[in-house]
């Protein structure tokens, strides 16, 4: 039977790997940083894949030679799945991801903008090899809670959360829909899970994004029979051994995941 | 000894990450567009992402279906990766339905819809192995990384003398390795360039044919 993923997030922009929180960033380091710090041909032992999202805003022509490159160093030790995403908003985006080592791409705002541009990509490499990210608040509205949506790195409000957004997922041509909240965006408080129960008639893989601080907090998302995987994107929280204890809290709590723990 | 390999770019599928995994294990490799007029090619790999019905379009107007033919017909080795194996079957319903390049029997149809298990099938998942030299050095119920939404069903390759095949279950049981009976021909519908040690195990089996 398939098993849960554990996957690590990192954004990018000029020439640094950044900390988000609430989706305001902090830069941390750059590609040699991300490799001293996590050693990528030992981290990846312990995450299931990769995301690597272009966050700079109006990007240049060198702005994507230079996220490129950084990539292309950045990989060399890495035999996970790789998912670029960020600024995908053309056929030509999505091949010069793959041209550069993406094995799935990652959509957001042409959810929302220009759907049929999705069913283009798709048409081309598969629906699994696109990703649908669903950035999310919660609005308490006369004690009612209220799921929104939101897109341009959630600077503009997307749609309210409901059956029917949730039918456009199902019959969007995409392999996987995470949904990330802005609310706990790096604040390590933990995995929102009031939204779960809302997104029960999702057919496809669903993965849970923003809040995860410590290891429990993933493991408690897995345990969640409708929760394919947990996504993570505080370089703080996971330094060092940090992915590599999430992943045996995850073993303690009986979630399956595969053990990579054999060099070649 | 390790064989130099070659990667058929064929406008689809995820090209440099199996060539990253080749340089890795520091087998020779090169990437080329066409079969036509290249000589002391041995082993070549066919990767995918993509959907069927596309890259069968693609193939046949690179002609590429039936140079693939003859170069497996002088006892060459291929192996199909993902949809790259899917190809290698009789036909695909991907995007709307097509015939494949059909070195080996049955069709390739969506997953079944069963269990409330979401399609596509994404992720590590375990295969249940057959007797092979592709297989050296690898566990039982070791992982792979799967990401597809269609398969071969394992019954259609019941009864077939001399193929060996693997399997893996998720809403059904389905084929997720196939080896012909002169064990030139391969195809895993697992990424092995995406499976960590044992995909590079798998990579480096074949390298060694």
């Amino acid at each position: 039977m398939i098993n849960k993923r554990i996957i690590f997030s990192l954004l990018y922009a000029d020439g640094f790997f950044h900390l988000s929180r609430n989706f305001r960033l902090q830069k941390v380091g750059n590609v040699e940083w991300i490799k001293n710090n996590y050693g990528f041909g030992e981290t990846c032992n312990f995450i299931d894949e990769l995301i690597i999202t272009f966050v700079k805003r109006n990007p240049t022509f060198e702005d994507y030679i230079q996220y490129f490159d950084d990539i292309n160093k950045l990989r060399k030790k890495i035999f996970v799945p790789i998912i670029l995403g960020g600024r995908i908003m053309s056929f030509k985006n999505v091949k010069n991801c793959f041209l550069n080592g993406s094995d799935k791409v990652l959509i957001n705002t042409l959810f929302y903008n220009d759907p049929g541009k999705i069913t283009e990509f798709s048409n081309y490499y598969g629906k699994q090899a696109i990703s649908l990210m669903v950035d999310y608040k919660i609005i308490n509205e006369k004690d009612k809670l209220k799921f929104i949506s939101y897109k341009n790195c959630g600077q503009d409000v997307g749609e309210n959360i409901d059956e029917k957004f949730i039918n456009k997922i199902n019959n969007l041509p995409c392999g996987e829909v995470i949904f990330n909240s802005i609310d706990n965006d790096g604040n390590g408080s933990g995995i929102n899970l009031d939204i779960v129960k809302l997104l029960a008639n999702i057919k496809k893989p669903l993965l849970m994004m923003g809040g995860a601080g410590k290891p429990e907090h993933i493991s408690k998302t897995l345990k969640l029979e409708k929760v394919s995987g947990v996504v993570t994107a505080n370089l703080f929280n996971f330094l060092g051994t940090g992915l590599k204890k999430a992943r045996e809290e995850c073993f303690v709590s009986g979630i399956k995941l595969p053990i990579f723990d054999e060099e070649i | 000894m390790k064989k130099k390999i070659h990667i058929l770019d064929c406008g689809f599928g995820n090209i440099e990450s199996v060539k990253n995994a080749l340089d890795y294990l520091e087998i020779d490799n090169h990437i080329l567009d066409n079969l036509n007029n290249i000589k002391n090619i041995s082993h070549l790999i066919l990767p995918g992402v993509g959907n069927f019905n596309t890259c069968i379009d693609i193939l046949k107007k690179k002609e590429l279906i039936h140079q693939i033919k003859n170069y497996v017909e002088k006892k060459n080795f291929l192996l199909g990766i993902c949809v790259g194996m899917q190809l290698l079957f009789e036909y695909g319903d991907e995007g709307g339905g097509t015939e494949g390049i059909k070195l080996f029997k049955g069709n390739c149809k969506r997953l079944e819809n069963i269990n409330n298990l979401p399609l596509p099938h994404i992720g590590f998942n375990v295969v249940k192995k057959p007797n092979s030299l592709m297989w050296k050095d690898i566990n039982e119920n070791s992982n792979f990384y799967f990401v597809h939404e269609y398969g071969i069903d394992e019954n259609q390759l019941k009864g077939e003398a001399d193929i060996k095949y693997g399997v893996t279950k998720y809403t059904n049981k389905f084929i997720s390795y196939v080896e012909n009976k002169h064990g030139n021909i391969f195809g895993a519908q697992f990424h092995p360039e995406k499976s960590q040690s044992n995909g590079l195990k798998f990579l480096r089996n074949f390298s060694i044919l």
